[in-house]
């Protein structure tokens, strides 16, 4: 069962659309990334989903329910945290928590102290006076003790010093493990999500260019340098899986989004017959900036044959 | 715990501090008339006192609606960033939350408070259920406005850019569209309070901004269009039966809370003497045909001496202390042409007023 759906969902602001024909499933369980640069369209595709705007066109269903009728039933299932929610920083941690307690019945006592000690929040400080990476983990304790079925994360590491970030991916590692919940997190930190994500959904200007399992993408990308021992005869024509191919000497460099071991070294000799072939494994950040800047070629050749 | 108290709760812990002090403001002024009513000294200027009392009365109102304003921002209804809007918190608990807040804090809290003070002052049952239903209506125009700022605003800076202008625009449709004669000031405030009300509602539960603020604007205007009591010629040109009745039937006090003293007398500027007075009476200026007169009326003075001949005064308003549904008002009465002599004067003045006051604190003419 999938537990987010998304048709055709699309979201505009004024004549710029933030979210194009958007077509998600993400089934239950599991750690899906929604990844993507800076104005990509990840918050938004987030804010859809949990009915804090309303979609231009398109639907989209949450816990199998319209996310435009999302109410109090669906939210004592789903746990938010943003780095933009405004929490009552006047109160205490410990006054936070009594607050959130009444709103959720299967609030865990248990769970709760447990989250406590890992996360290492002091009860009585208020929460205008905790460092920005312990607000984002008592938002995050304030989304967890009720065993959520889905846990959404809107850019939870942004404005967090390295260590605090590692502190807190730590705890999103460590609470993970004590509970069965989906989560959904969208971020443009790359490496942090790498380490935890089963899933990762792309998008650039809104539109979705990846929707795959991790171990799948890592598999099919490559970065490939092929070192010529002597030059192409004729014109190369280089298959639409290579991206930002680049020639420096007798270095040729690209990245292959469809490698196939064997049959990407065949591929390569068929344009460079004499050649050295040596393909890298890729981290998530190298495929991130590949397909972002193969991305941005297509749209200025699009921009350009519509021009012409 | 019922959601609904729990946000009410929650929101009481946020602003009470806030609260406090505007309680504390209203029990200030409520003490301030409350001794101004059983005194009788030349030396307070009760122009001055009323216009700093007048002031507070704009303080308390305008604090009052940026407390609820501080409430409805707590938990924005329409809000990507507010926390309540991920939680397991209806819309029509989150309203129901906001404005049994408010209600309770601004409006049912003060009546309690004020109650003794109106029993003290020696309201009776109606005066008392006037004033109480008085403060209701004006206290829950500004809670409702404070509700509907909130509502709407995203922040504070918006809601102090927006209330100049649209207060201008509303005083426009007042000018250029209000009627002859005017209906009640009651009955105004009452249509206010429900168009604010609905466009309250329209932002927490159907949650469109510009929809809301569309009927919220048009329904304001309609109001103000119909008539502001304020600018009818009946509100400024009032009878005065209050001073006359006292006067003529000789009386020093009708009700407790309804009082007419003399002072004594002076002499003004022109050298006439003149009587100073003092009324005080509650004050709802919503609901109470009553009205303070802002344009000199005539009152009859009635000789104690049989054969005299019934005279008219002047009475000219020295300063007027309203707050907490109480009013104390100092008055000069005098000739409105000076008589023959001082002496002559005089005797008018003390065989008139020698009935309508505690003889005791007069003064040996």
């Amino acid at each position: 069962m999938n537990i987010i759906e998304t048709q055709g969902l699309t979201c505009r602001y004024g004549r710029h659309e933030a979210v194009h024909a958007l077509d998600l499933a993400i089934p239950a369980g599991g750690v899906t990334a929604l990844l993507g640069a800076n104005g990509a369209g990840k918050s938004t595709t987030i804010k859809l989903l949990m009915n804090l705007i309303v979609p231009s066109t398109g639907r989209a269903s949450v816990l199998g329910v319209d996310s435009r009728r999302l109410g109090p039933a669906e939210f004592r299932r789903i746990g938010y945290v943003s780095e933009n929610q405004e929490l009552p920083r006047w109160m205490t941690v410990g006054r936070f928590l009594d607050y959130c307690r009444p709103f959720y019945p299967r609030w865990d006592r248990v769970l709760e102290r447990t989250l406590l000690d890992q996360l290492d929040l002091p009860l009585d400080r208020r929460l205008d006076q905790l460092s920005r990476g312990m607000l984002m983990k008592a938002a995050l304790l304030s989304s967890l003790a009720y065993r959520p079925e889905l846990l959404v994360l809107d850019e939870p590491f942004s404005g967090l010093d390295p260590l605090v970030r590692e502190e807190f991916v730590k705890s999103i590692l460590e609470v993970s493990a004590l509970g069965e919940w989906t989560v959904l997190i969208a971020s443009h930190d790359i490496e942090e999500v790498e380490r935890f994500c089963d899933r990762v959904v792309l998008l650039d200007a809104g539109r979705k260019r990846i929707d795959e399992s991790t171990e799948a993408l890592q598999a099919r990308f490559r970065r490939v340098e092929v070192s010529l021992h002597e030059e192409p005869k004729g014109g190369l024509a280089l298959p639409k899986s290579w991206h930002g191919f680049e020639r420096a000497g007798q270095l040729v460099r690209f990245v292959e989004s469809a490698y196939d071991g064997l049959g990407t070294e065949a591929a390569c000799r068929t344009c460079f017959p004499s050649a050295s072939v040596v393909a890298h494994p890729m981290t998530m950040r190298e495929i991130f900036i590949a397909l972002a800047r193969a991305g941005r070629a297509e749209t200025k050749n699009a921009s350009a044959v519509a021009v012409a | 715990m019922n959601l609904v108290a729990h946000l009410v709760r929650k929101d009481w812990e946020r602003v009470r501090l806030p609260l406090f002090a505007w309680y504390a403001l209203i029990a200030g002024k409520a003490w301030c008339v409350w001794r101004l009513m059983q005194a009788n000294d030349f030396e307070t200027d009760l122009g001055l006192l009323g216009s700093l009392v007048g002031l507070l009365n704009g303080i308390e109102a305008v604090a009052g609606a940026m407390i609820v304003l501080q409430i409805a921002f707590e938990d924005k209804p329409w809000s990507g960033t507010a926390f309540a809007s991920t939680r397991p918190i209806g819309r029509g608990q989150l309203l129901r939350g906001k404005a049994a807040g408010a209600f309770l804090f601004l409006v049912a809290v003060p009546v309690l408070l004020l109650a003794p003070v109106w029993l003290a002052a020696g309201f009776s049952l109606r005066d008392l259920g006037l004033a109480a239903a008085d403060w209701a209506l004006v206290q829950g125009l500004f809670v409702a406005l404070g509700l509907l700022a909130g509502a709407y605003a995203r922040e504070m800076w918006q809601v102090l850019l927006a209330v100049p202008v649209v207060g201008g625009v509303l005083l426009c449709c007042a000018v250029y569209l209000r009627r002859e004669p005017a209906p009640p000031l009651w009955l105004s405030t009452l249509l206010a309070l429900v168009v604010v009300g609905v466009g309250v509602v329209f932002a927490y539960q159907v949650r469109r901004r510009v929809s809301g603020l569309f009927v919220v604007v048009l329904g304001l205007a309609g109001v103000a269009g119909m008539g502001v009591p304020a600018a009818s010629e009946s509100f400024w040109m009032p009878v005065w039966p209050e001073a006359e009745r006292a006067m003529r039937n000789r009386e020093t006090r009708v009700e407790a809370a309804h009082r007419w003293g003399f002072i004594g007398y002076d002499s003004n500027g022109k050298g006439q003497c003149v009587i100073i007075a003092q009324s005080s009476r509650p004050s709802y200026p919503l609901l109470d045909t009553f009205r303070t007169p802002l344009r000199p009326a005539e009152v009859r003075l009635v000789s104690t001496d049989e054969g005299d001949e019934e005279q008219q005064l002047l009475p000219f308003r020295l300063g007027t202390v309203r707050a907490a549904s109480l009013s104390v008002t100092r008055w000069e009465l005098s000739l409105p042409e000076p008589s023959s002599g001082y002496a002559e004067e005089r005797k008018v003045f003390m065989n008139a007023a020698i009935r309508c006051a505690d003889t005791k604190s007069l003064p040996n003419p």
